[in-house]
């Protein structure tokens, strides 16, 4: 549990070569201080200064947390990749390789309840805010590569071949696509839409979808 | 185009002006898509000598010798001016998905068209490196392209859904859209990294890797 949204008190590995970092706690207050900010201002029109002001710190302080403001909303995501590359490594061979990335993907995305209406915020940040749309490229390409690497050790090819780059795009395509369908219902249930979207990618492809008079469930 | 990078005068004649009289000829209500490359083109000349920031529009319609306003019948925004081609490929996509053989499984209507609409960039390749790379460049550049991939999704999922009897916005055609985005995008980029090769059959195989991926160990 915990993955990359800011946990209280949650222990996190710190990021290597950052020397002196202050509890995560204080990572995950700012964020929380910061979305609030979003919120009610904008984030564009939102400073670093105000956010480093209402939380009571200073400008260089806020940068120990995040290294510019477009970081704000992606919380420990960095260190959170690595546990899901390490993940995905301890499948064992005989699980098909789509069925290890669907597992993976949930479990990347699995937060406990207290957490989920924060993980939402910051979701509507990231897929909202069309200034945060380029600085966000950068964290999916290397969401994609941690997937496109297993693929491509999976099926004995380089990681810059067409097949595992292709998995890698499109699994994030389908995370997506489970991620907007959660913002546009409250209560969704983020995992199961996630495994749902991973399943609904295998059926499409392998050309068995549902004839039309059956369409299927929008998620639990 | 001659080689400055100039329109010509009768090129660049679509509309009533402030700026410029109307054409003798009736005029249409879009502005024709000829023209729209030609800007394009100068876009990308200019923003790859200038850089995107430094090029204003006034720069950008001078240099193609009209007005403000005449560009904006063209484009709304100047980063929209390098998504001539792209917005084109948008709109043969969807009458090549509604042509298309409703006894083929949906995914292979979707492949086929993909790959149909997608034959013009072998045309002019250095110029699709070229704008890709100025895309990749700019932060603004990509934010607006990403909303143009909007589009394209749309489309693919518009079609996905009236054939499965879904809503657009459901989930199946939003998997079926963004994933064939994906692999498409995954096609584009396999074959910019080593400059080989037709692309048709690399957006072919990327689309048919995503059909048999449910059987990869």
């Amino acid at each position: 549990m915990g993955r990359w949204v800011g946990v209280p008190g949650a222990a996190v590995p710190p990021a290597a070569g950052r020397v002196g970092r202050k509890r995560v706690t204080s990572r995950a207050e700012l964020e929380h201080i910061a979305f609030d900010l979003f919120d009610r201002q904008g984030f564009e029109q939102t400073t670093i200064d105000d956010i480093a002001c209402a939380a009571g710190i200073g400008r260089r302080t806020f940068f120990r947390y995040f290294p510019s403001k477009n970081d704000v909303p992606w919380g420990s995501f960095d260190e959170e990749l690595e546990r899901m590359r390490l993940h995905l490594k301890a499948f064992p061979p005989q699980i098909p390789l789509m069925d290890a990335i669907r597992v993976a993907i949930v479990d990347f995305n699995t937060f406990a309840p207290e957490q989920l209406p924060w993980h939402r915020r910051r979701m509507r940040l990231i897929l909202r805010i069309p200034a945060l749309q380029a600085h966000s490229t950068l964290r999916y390409a290397a969401w994609r590569q941690v997937i496109t690497e297993f693929a491509a050790d999976r099926i004995g090819q380089r990681p810059d071949a067409l097949a595992p780059r292709t998995i890698g795009y499109a699994a994030l395509g389908v995370a997506i696509a489970a991620y907007e369908q959660w913002l546009e219902t409250e209560n969704a249930d983020l995992g199961g839409l996630l495994d749902a979207a991973m399943r609904q990618l295998d059926a499409a492809f392998g050309n068995r979808l549902a004839p039309a008079q059956a369409p299927a469930p929008r998620g639990p | 185009m001659n080689n400055s990078g100039e329109l010509t005068a009768e090129a660049v004649q679509p509309a009533p002006t402030a700026e410029q009289p109307a054409p003798a000829q009736p005029s249409a209500g879009r502005p024709p898509s000829t023209t729209r490359r030609q800007l394009q083109q100068i876009a990308i000349e200019m923003f790859s000598a200038q850089g995107y920031d430094e090029v204003t529009i006034e720069a950008l319609a001078a240099a193609a010798g009209i007005g403000r306003r005449t560009f904006f019948r063209y484009f709304g925004s100047k980063a929209d001016a390098l998504m001539a081609d792209f917005d084109q490929e948008v709109e043969r996509l969807r009458s090549a998905l509604a042509g298309s053989d409703p006894g083929l499984p949906v995914m292979d209507a979707i492949r086929l068209a993909i790959v149909a609409v997608n034959d013009y960039h072998a045309q002019d390749l250095a110029q699709f490196r070229q704008r890709l790379q100025l895309q990749h460049s700019n932060p603004a550049l990509l934010a607006n392209g990403i909303l143009h991939y909007e589009r394209w999704q749309a489309v693919v999922a518009e079609f996905a859904a009236a054939r499965l009897g879904q809503p657009a916005d459901g989930l199946q055609p939003q998997v079926i859209a963004r994933s064939v985005f994906g692999a498409a995008y995954a096609g584009f980029m396999s074959w910019l990294a080593d400059d080989s090769g037709d692309l048709s059959p690399r957006l072919d195989a990327a689309l048919r890797t995503l059909t048999k991926a449910g059987q990869l160990r």
